[in-house]
Parts: C-alpha cells; structure tokens; sequence
C-alpha cells in the first residue's frame, strides 16, 4: 500500500503542477474594443493567405469582407495608467486593422501579426457599422457568441458608416478609449438613460418570438467621445431604423422601469418649464378583444421641475397644468414612436412576448412565427396614457 | 455483514442527498428540460422532482424494513440470491458507467470554457483521482466530505443567481405548461429532470450506518428538497433570464448566466469564476457518492472488503468509460441515453422492491 502511495504521490507532481492554459497577463494581447466593418473586396490590396490559399475561400452565401479594427492592450508593454498626463490615449493604446472573409478569418490574420495571443475576455465594446448591422448580424454573433472569453455584459453599438472611427476616438480624460466608451454606456444605464440593452440582452431579445432587439447607436463627436445617438431598431437579424435620442427616453418610458433621466420642456400658459423624470413604473398589458390583440400601456412618473422661464408664478395649480401639459405631450411623442415602430415591423417593445406569455393558445393557434406577428402587430391598436406626477421644484419656492 | 463502527446522523444524510442532487448536471440540465418541455421547464423539473422522490421513499423505507442491510442486501433477501446478484451487478455497472460520463462531462465543461488548451483527459483523470484518493473506506469521511461541502455548494449558487434577478423577463416563464401544452412534453422534461438528480438512491448504501435507520425518513425529505429546489431555482431563473429559445442554443446556460450577473457595487466582474468553483465542489461531492456506491456494492457483493485496492481497480475502467464518446454531442447522447434507461433501475425498481417486500411480508430477522 505504501508503494501505491508513493506512485500516486510521484504522478501528482506531474498531474497537479502543471498548467497548459497558463497565459500571464503581459503573454496576453487583450482586445478591449472591436470595430467591425464591411468593405468592398477592391479595397483589399491584397489578401491574407492565413486560412486559405488566395481565392479558394469557399462560397458563402452573401460575399462579404470584414474589416475589424481592434484596440489592444497589452499589460506592461503598453504604458497604462497616470503616466506624463499631458499624452492622450492615442500613445497608450494600439489599434490595429485588419481583413477577412469572416470573423474568424479576419482575427486568424490579425493574430497572426502579434506576438501575444489574443484574448476576448476583456472585450468591452463591439462596434458595427450601420452596413453590417443592416444585411444582418447572425454571422458575427455566432462567433461572439461561440467564444467562451466573450462577457455578455460587454456592450454592442452601431455607429454611422465607419465602425472603425469610434474605436479611434481618443478622449483626452482615459488612458485606454475602450474603457471610456464602454464606461460612457454603463453610466448611461445608470442615469437611467439607456435600457440595460448589453450584448447578452440583445441575444436575448433576437432569439424570443415576439420581440425584436434594439442597439445603442452611437455617433463620434469632435473626435474624442461618442454620444449615443439614438437606437438601432432591428427586426430578426436587420437592422430597420435607427431613433432619435429623445426617442430613447420615450422608448424607455414605454418600457424600462429603472430611474428615468430624460427631460422635458413643456409649456404651460406663458411659461416654460424643464421637467426631469426621476422614477417610472410602467405596464404593458395585452387582452384580446374578439380575437384581436390590443396593448395598453400606462406609464406613471415621478418627476422634478428643474427649470422655469419666462415667469415666475410656481404654485400648486400651475404645478396640476404643468402634470396635464406633460402627460398629453409624452403620450403624443409616445405614439408618434409606436406609430414609426409599426410602420418599419419592429416590435422593440415586447408586445409579441407579452400575448404569446399571456395568451398562448392564441399565439400557438393564430401567429406562431415572428413574420406573421409583424403583419398583426403592425395593424394592432395600442393606446399609452401617462400619469406624470412632480414631486418637488429644486430649493426655489417659486 | 462488516461492522459497522461509524454512525451516521440524520443531519449528514441530509447532507448526502442534498450535495448528491446537486451535480454536474446542473449547467446543462436547464437546457435539456427546455428542449423537450419549453416554456414547461419549470413544471417539468417539478415533475421529474417528484418522480424521484418516490422513488426515494422506496429506498427509505425499504431502509426502515431492513435496517441493517444496504441495497445489496435487500435484493438478495426480496428476490433471492441468484436473482438478487443479478440486478446488484446491473446497479453497479450502471453507476460506474454513469460515474465515467459524468466525469466526462465534468471534462467537457473544464476544456470547452476554462481550459481550452488542457487536454481534456487531464481534468477527468484529477476528477476521478481526488474521488479516488478521499476516503472511500471510510463512511465517516465520506459524509463529513458532504457536510463540509454542502455550503460551499448551495449559498454560492443561490448567491449568484440572485442578482440575476433583475435580468428576469416574466414573459418567459408564462404559459408555464409551454406553448402547443402536451402532456407528453411536460412528463419528458420531466424525464430528463429526474435523470439529473435520480442518483440520491446511493443513500441506501449508508443507512445501515445510521445510528437509528428508522430515523432516516424526515432527514431525507429535508435533505431532498434543499437539492431539489436548488436544481428547480436553477432551471427557473435560466428559464426567466433567457427564455426558451435562447437556452437552447447554449450547451450550458447556467455557466452563460453566472457570467451574464452584474454584482451591485461592480465589486468583481465576472463572478462566474466563483460559479464554477461551488460548481466543481458539487461535481466532486456528486462523483464521490456514486464512486462510493460502486465501491460498496462491489464490496458487498463479491465480500471483498479491501477498499483501497477496489478503489484503484474501478479507477481504470471509469476512465476508459469517460473516455469512450468521440465528442461533446456524443457525450450528451450517450449520456441521456444511459439515464433514461438507468430510470428503472434508480426510480422504477426501488418502489417495485418495496412493494414486493410488503407483500411477500418480507423483514429482517432481528
């Protein structure tokens, strides 16, 4: 027995100790942002024979090709962190670009240009272009979403034209711009500005029947940060639309309950008065009248008054009208919304979910797909009301 | 009959089952209940839990009849020697079939989301080994190795899940019998569910260790719950995040959900690191009560009672089983296909032996 030990003890040192997936940090080349774009396969001067001997990739159904433009970092080769101060995030950071007929193509032939091995896992911000999003973006979430290292918490965005120009937006503030952008979302989502809408969401809502997904779209500005621009509205894998940024919040209103951060002007007799949601409550409910789905949405906020021009007559009457003022401008803003999102078949609010959920007989019997749900969504009658109540006018008593 | 020195209480045996139920299965296990039941996921679990409870409280009171044997012993005094050997060695090979899957699996998940350079044999080899090398010899180890655990396993997991909570879409879980309801649906979710969890009968092997096996009733019913419930919550919340289409194109949502789980404060970021470590001290406990069945059965049966040697006899042949699929769709293939079938061995044939023992009024001469 001692013997069977003392082997057992021999081959654990082997066994135990070593370690094949051992990467220190510095051996590691990590992509904290992704830009993807499509370009014309003239503008390749020459390709990449990586995974294929030149022109014998095989035939895909849509000839496509990908440029991906990726900032790296690469801990200890890479200065990170306060370092000079003055330099911006253009000397800390790396972005490099390359091509290829699809995703793994394209990081194939970008791996093959660095020394250290790429890895995922601390992925922040994908970014497509508005192309891409387009034609359809099943390709480019398989293999996102393939890769075990990529976060589903990381964030996917869509800018205008050029994907790669975002990524290269360098804020003066960050060392690594990655980390701003992704950074600009969250807090974003924190201030109630944008739906909690991150990568693995997103996935979430393109595979449901009954509802359809919805990016953050961003646009760069001066340069050095990225607003969000609106949403992407998409139906199945296309993107369809994209919203105005007012449109966000409304959207937000229809359906986020999280703390609501979008303010508005509403005009009540001579003055105007800036009113800023704090926290919102909603509910959608779906019925079925005589075979045909309707949605009511009713929407209750918490507001504070945050401006008041042209007058100074504060009080408890001005503050009622002010409620009715808001209501009836919201609900307008509201449907002119849904109108625009049945008109273009985008079901970003989940009403298909909501009766497939409440009433699936009638789902299993009457819809059953998401293509014939459009058809009916987009003749559905679907009322809002707002409830607007305001709490409280800043520390001015008038 | 070997002696029995080591008691085992009520609390530890509690402790078993539970730590038992809680297994390897439990990252996949959501997405093959969603496969069969859909949006019924969560009934279905509820079905496939309480077929195995039955087929738990024919091994507890099988138990309480023959206080003194294992599951062994009651086949040879219920059906007869020749016959009773029969099934034991059914029940033996099964289990160490079982055993070599589930460390399979165990592999799969280590090489296809951690380790992706580790060949996979590694982690099925240490899996097996560190089984091998705790104590099977000893009952008293082995269910402070339960005990130990068993925390380690149930509040980790509860606390990642959560969070999660807020990701929760009630749309997913309602009709909750599924869309197109059958019954048929709903009983093969089931099916599957109680294929996960259907390896609490190795309890059997213990209770002659009790130091009252007539108290092992309400201690395995608590014991059974806490699992159970755990495995229920589980499938729930994979359910209530994801919804059933997108389950079903993950191979294992519940590691895709720790992953998903933002802890307020941003205090760590990818918590899923501390999912797969409660996760790898549940496939540890798991793996040890079915290597510890197959030791004990093997023990009993043939009256050879050098544990270690046996222990280091099976160890070859669960690592050949593991190795047997080709690839990770194999490896599901075969494995639902042993459970299934292993249904009738750890539910059907428990309640069928007890019933068979009430009337042929069969009891253990005191």
């Amino acid at each position: 027995m001692k013997k069977v030990c003392s082997i057992f003890i021999f081959l654990s040192f082997f066994i135990l100790s070593g370690c094949w997936d051992q990467y220190e940090l510095e051996e590691r080349a990590n992509i904290l942002g992704l830009a993807i774009d499509l370009v014309e396969q003239e503008d390749i001067k020459e390709e990449n024979e990586v995974t294929h001997p030149e022109g014998e990739f095989p035939n895909e159904k849509r000839h496509t090709f990908y440029k991906i433009t990726a900032q790296i970092a690469v801990p200890g080769k890479i200065k990170l962190g306060p370092e000079g101060g003055s330099e911006g995030s253009d000397k800390t950071s790396w972005v490099i670009q390359t091509t290829g007929h699809t995703l793994k193509d394209a990081m194939a032939n970008l791996q093959q240009q660095l020394a250290e091995r790429l890895y995922l896992g601390h992925l922040q911000i994908v970014i497509i272009s508005d192309e891409i999003a387009e034609r359809g973006i099943e390709d480019v979430n398989d293999y996102l979403g393939r890769n075990p290292e990529v976060r589903r918490t990381a964030w996917m965005v869509v800018n205008k034209k050029d994907a790669s120009k975002v990524i290269q937006a360098a804020p003066p503030l960050e060392t690594v711009p990655s980390l701003y952008l992704s950074d600009t979302l969250d807090n974003a989502v924190k201030f109630g500005k944008l739906p909690r809408e991150y990568l693995g969401r997103f996935w979430i809502d393109l595979s449901d029947k009954g509802i359809d997904g919805i990016l953050p779209a961003v646009k760069v500005v001066d340069n050095d940060r990225i607003m969000v621009d609106g949403f992407a509205l998409f139906r199945g894998e296309k993107m369809v639309d994209r919203t105005t940024p007012i449109e966000i919040g409304v959207l937000m209103n229809l359906t986020e309950s999280n703390a609501g951060g979008y303010s508005t002007p509403v005009e009540v007799q001579d003055g105007i008065y800036f009113i800023e949601s704090q926290e919102r409550t909603n509910n959608i409910d779906v019925t079925l009248k005589d075979g045909e789905p309707t949605a009511n949405i009713s929407v209750k906020i918490d507001a504070i008054l945050d401006e008041q021009i042209n007058t100074d007559s504060l009080n408890d009457e001005v503050i009622n009208e002010i409620e009715k003022e808001a209501n009836k401008k919201m609900e307008k803003l509201s449907q002119k919304l849904v109108a625009s999102l049945q008109d273009t078949g985008s079901d970003a609010l989940g009403i298909g979910a909501r009766i497939r959920a409440k009433h699936g007989g009638y789902w299993d019997k009457e819809i059953q797909s998401d293509e014939r749900w459009i058809d009916v969504f987009q003749e559905m009658d679907i009322s809002i009301t707002y409830h607007y109540r305001i709490r409280r006018a800043g520390i001015r008593s008038q | 009959m070997h002696k029995h020195h080591e008691k085992v209480t009520p609390l530890q045996l509690g402790t078993v089952i539970a730590s038992t139920i809680i297994g390897v299965s439990i990252l996949a296990l959501p997405r093959f209940v969603v496969l069969e039941a859909g949006k019924g996921a969560p009934l279905a679990s509820l079905v496939g839990i309480t077929l195995v409870f039955i087929g738990l409280l024919g091994i507890v009171m099988l138990g309480r009849r023959f206080p003194e044997q294992t599951l062994i012993g009651y086949n040879q005094i219920i059906l007869g020697k020749p016959f009773g050997s029969v099934i034991s060695v059914l029940f033996i090979v099964y289990m160490t079939i079982l055993l070599g899957l589930e460390a399979r699996q165990f592999g799969e998940v280590i090489a296809g989301s951690l380790l992706t350079n580790t060949p996979i044999q590694i982690p099925i080899f240490i899996i097996i080994f560190l089984c091998a090398v705790s104590g099977l010899q000893n009952v008293s180890t082995f269910v402070y190795i339960h005990l130990l655990y068993i925390p380690l396993i149930v509040i980790p997991i509860i606390l990642i899940i959560f969070p999660s909570l807020k990701d929760v879409a009630f749309y997913h879980l309602t009709p909750i019998v599924g869309h197109h309801p059958s019954v048929t649906k709903i009983v093969q979710g089931g099916l599957i569910a109680a294929q996960a969890i259907s390896n609490v009968f190795i309890i059997s092997m213990l209770i002659p260790s009790m130091k009252n096996p007539k108290k092992c009733i309400k201690s395995s019913i608590v014991g059974f719950w806490i699992g159970s419930i755990t495995v229920f919550i589980i499938v729930t919340m994979c359910l209530a995040v994801f919804g059933e289409e997108e389950i079903k194109e993950m191979f294992w949502p519940t590691l895709i959900l720790g992953r998903m789980v933002n802890i307020p404060a941003e205090l760590l970021s990818r918590v899923d690191a501390i999912l797969l470590i409660s996760w790898i001290y549940a496939v540890f406990t798991t793996l040890l009560s079915v290597y510890f069945f197959v030791i004990r059965g093997v023990a009993e049966l043939f009256r050879f009672e050098r544990y270690r040697l046996l222990t280091l006899l099976i160890f070859p042949v669960v690592f050949a089983v593991a190795l047997i699929p080709n690839d990770i769709f194999e490896m599901y293939e075969f494995l639902l296909y042993v459970t299934k079938y292993g249904l009738i061995l750890t539910i059907g044939y428990p309640v069928f032996l007890w019933l068979i023992a009430c009337l042929r009024r069969k009891r253990e001469e005191s």
